[in-house]
């Protein structure tokens, strides 16, 4: 069991360092020099170079990328182009902003989708089970730009009961903060429902065919108590799987929110730091979200083995 | 094929038949789906203006300064514009660049996937771990990021885009094919194929590749619907296709923040337009793939 834990820890490290030498290398060396770049096309050549020398640009890539990843190991992220200031305060703040937004995503999705999909299952082929399914494929092939834009003229301008912008004003409590966080986590909701609720409606009707479900009912358990007490448990084992890899998929869908709904999260800061070809602040930050990408598949992969007693018997033998 | 070999018969001259035959169920099932017919449907209307839309609606690049912003209108079916341009037009217009994008995309992807997951599902060992590895890495990073990161490295073009979405998609078709090619590789015709002396590249490309197609079918259609979701979303960050032609995410960045002065008919529309395309090619994309399951 430790010995899985540790080689999937070390699995997870060898990604994560290849992942930092294809960020480094997209984003340090293929878009040509750095302090060409800051100084734009009409500087003197003496003021790139130093620039360069300032930056540490000049010196080969393989060093470069040395003393980056060093940096990088002990917490300092680099200095900002753009903003002339240290990156990792900058970048914790956007988050956490980003993360509560998730948080409240998967809050609503979670308990939702496993209901739709358990929902499904009890009522396989039947009109129940074709709507929550159609619904669920459909609402996770629609991009979140345009649920968004969707959702903004119902909701902020036709209905107006809710903020279009998800960023409360300074100093409002946690209510406040959700309040207008409502509006841009239901995009994500709705690109996450159709893959939890699919597994969760897979992993129950499996359960319902097995034999101990059958058991269950054979023996006269009511229906209510088996479903709780035998197909639950079963069912939402690969959920958990799904719900902590949708993870990655979740920051995909962050930029694209938290940029229409103009929200201060990291993918809002990808784009700012895109834009202004602010490479340092761009690599830390695609960085940042492969670590939190890995660090989920990990916690799950361990999460599914610690709930699962078929490998956790397994492993202890 | 040389005199001697004769009676083993080579696996692509099998397949090739048996595909035919493949083919011939799929296409009956397919016919059987409701949901096949309208996804074609969808994507047909779409093809269509995207080749005949301009002999249709007005010129969606001519700007009527007077007319900006204006509701939709008998003489402006979807409204106009904050530059005064006919939003119909645009919009109809807009399928072009998604729908010549997408399937260049796609199709880059699908070839490069294909290669290399026929290398790593075929030779395995370290070569297959080596490249693991670096998938893994590449999947650790949501499509929309990996988008942003490389078309600011390579500078945002169409070009860039199709290279882009072609480069992300390499690893997850790669990652399918290589699965395919390990149900396939310890089968009696490889050994047969290696018995012959076969090289490995006649034995991955004309043995196993015509044995696997139906898996990569499905893996075309289904990343053609993630290859539309990624050039909206990219293009609506400015890291898309590129304006003044219209397309649907720029269109809908150029004026989203319009919204709250009340000019809905300049996102709707685009938005109701990507949704129609994306859940199209989605219904024709499991259509096939139940098809397959079920032939």
């Amino acid at each position: 069991m430790a010995l899985f834990i540790l080689k999937r820890l070390g699995l997870g490290l060898i990604t994560l360092l290849i992942l930092s030498a294809i960020v480094f290398f997209a984003a340090q060396v293929l878009p040509g020099d750095p302090a060409r770049a800051i100084l734009g096309p009409f500087a003197q050549q003496s003021a790139v170079n130093a620039l360069s020398r300032q930056l540490g640009t000049n010196r080969s890539v393989f060093a470069q990328y040395g003393t980056w990843i060093g940096h990088v190991v002990t917490g300092n992220l680099g200095t900002s182009y753009a903003q002339q200031a240290p990156i990792a305060p900058i970048l914790g703040k956007a988050l956490v902003n980003s993360l509560k937004l998730a948080a409240l995503a998967f809050i609503i999705v979670v308990p939702l989708a496993i209901f739709g999909g358990v929902e499904a299952a009890l009522h396989v082929g039947k009109l129940r089970d074709r709507l929550i399914t159609i619904f669920g494929l459909t609402a996770t092939v629609i991009p979140e730009v345009v649920t968004g834009i969707v959702l903004i003229l119902v909701f902020g301008l036709w209905l107006n009961i809710l903020p279009i912008s998800a960023t409360a004003p300074p100093g409002s409590g946690i209510g406040d903060q959700i309040y207008h966080l409502i509006l841009p986590a239901i995009p994500l909701v709705l690109i996450l429902f159709g893959y939890i609720s699919q597994m969760a409606r897979a992993g129950t009707v499996e359960a319902l065919n097995s034999d101990y479900a059958r058991t269950a009912t054979l023996k006269g358990l009511p229906r209510g108590v088996m479903i709780r007490r035998h197909i639950l448990r079963n069912s939402l084992l690969p959920t958990i799987t799904v719900i902590a890899t949708q993870t990655g998929y979740l920051i995909g869908g962050l930029v694209l929110v938290e940029v229409l709904f103009n929200y201060n999260g990291i993918g809002k800061l990808i784009l700012t730091a895109a834009n202004q070809k602010d490479f340092p602040m761009l690599e830390a930050c695609v960085l940042v979200i492969g670590a939190v990408y890995i660090l989920a598949t990990l916690v799950a992969d361990v999460l599914f083995t610690l709930l699962n007693p078929r490998i956790r018997y397994r492993g202890v033998e | 094929m040389s005199v001697d070999t004769v009676p083993v018969e080579s696996a692509a001259a099998v397949g090739a038949a048996g595909a035919d035959v493949r083919r011939r169920e799929l296409l009956r099932e397919l016919k059987a789906q409701p949901a096949f017919w309208f996804g074609a449907f969808i994507l047909g209307f779409w093809i269509l203006s995207a080749i005949f839309g301009s002999l249709v609606v007005q010129d969606p690049l001519a700007q009527t300064l007077s007319k900006i912003n204006q509701a939709p209108s008998s003489e402006h079916l979807f409204g106009t514009d904050q530059l005064g341009r006919d939003v119909l037009a645009r919009v109809i217009i807009g399928a072009r660049p998604i729908l010549i994008v997408a399937p260049l995309a796609t199709l880059l992807g699908t070839v490069a996937g294909t290669a290399l997951g026929l290398v790593m599902g075929y030779f395995r060992g370290a070569v297959d771990d080596i490249v693991s590895r670096f998938v893994e890495a590449f999947l650790a990073l949501p499509l929309v990021v990996t988008g942003i990161l490389l078309s600011v490295a390579l500078g945002a073009s169409n070009t860039t885009l199709i290279i882009v979405i072609g480069i992300v998609f390499t690893p997850l078709i790669a990652r399918t094919v290589r699965a395919a090619v390990l149900q396939e590789r310890d089968l009696d015709y490889i050994a047969a194929a290696r018995l012959r002396g076969e090289s490995s590249l006649y034995i991955m490309f004309a043995e196993i590749l015509p044995n696997i197609l139906a898996p990569i079918m499905v893996e075309f259609t289904v990343r053609l619907g993630y290859a539309v979701f990624t050039i909206v979303s990219l293009s609506f960050l400015g890291y898309g296709l590129q304006p003044p032609d219209p397309n649907w995410g720029s269109e809908i960045a150029a004026n989203y923040q319009q919204v709250a002065a009340g000019y809905w008919w300049e996102v709707l529309f685009d938005a109701l337009a990507v949704a129609s395309l994306v859940i199209g090619v989605n219904l024709v994309a499991n259509s096939i793939e139940r098809g397959l399951d079920a032939s």
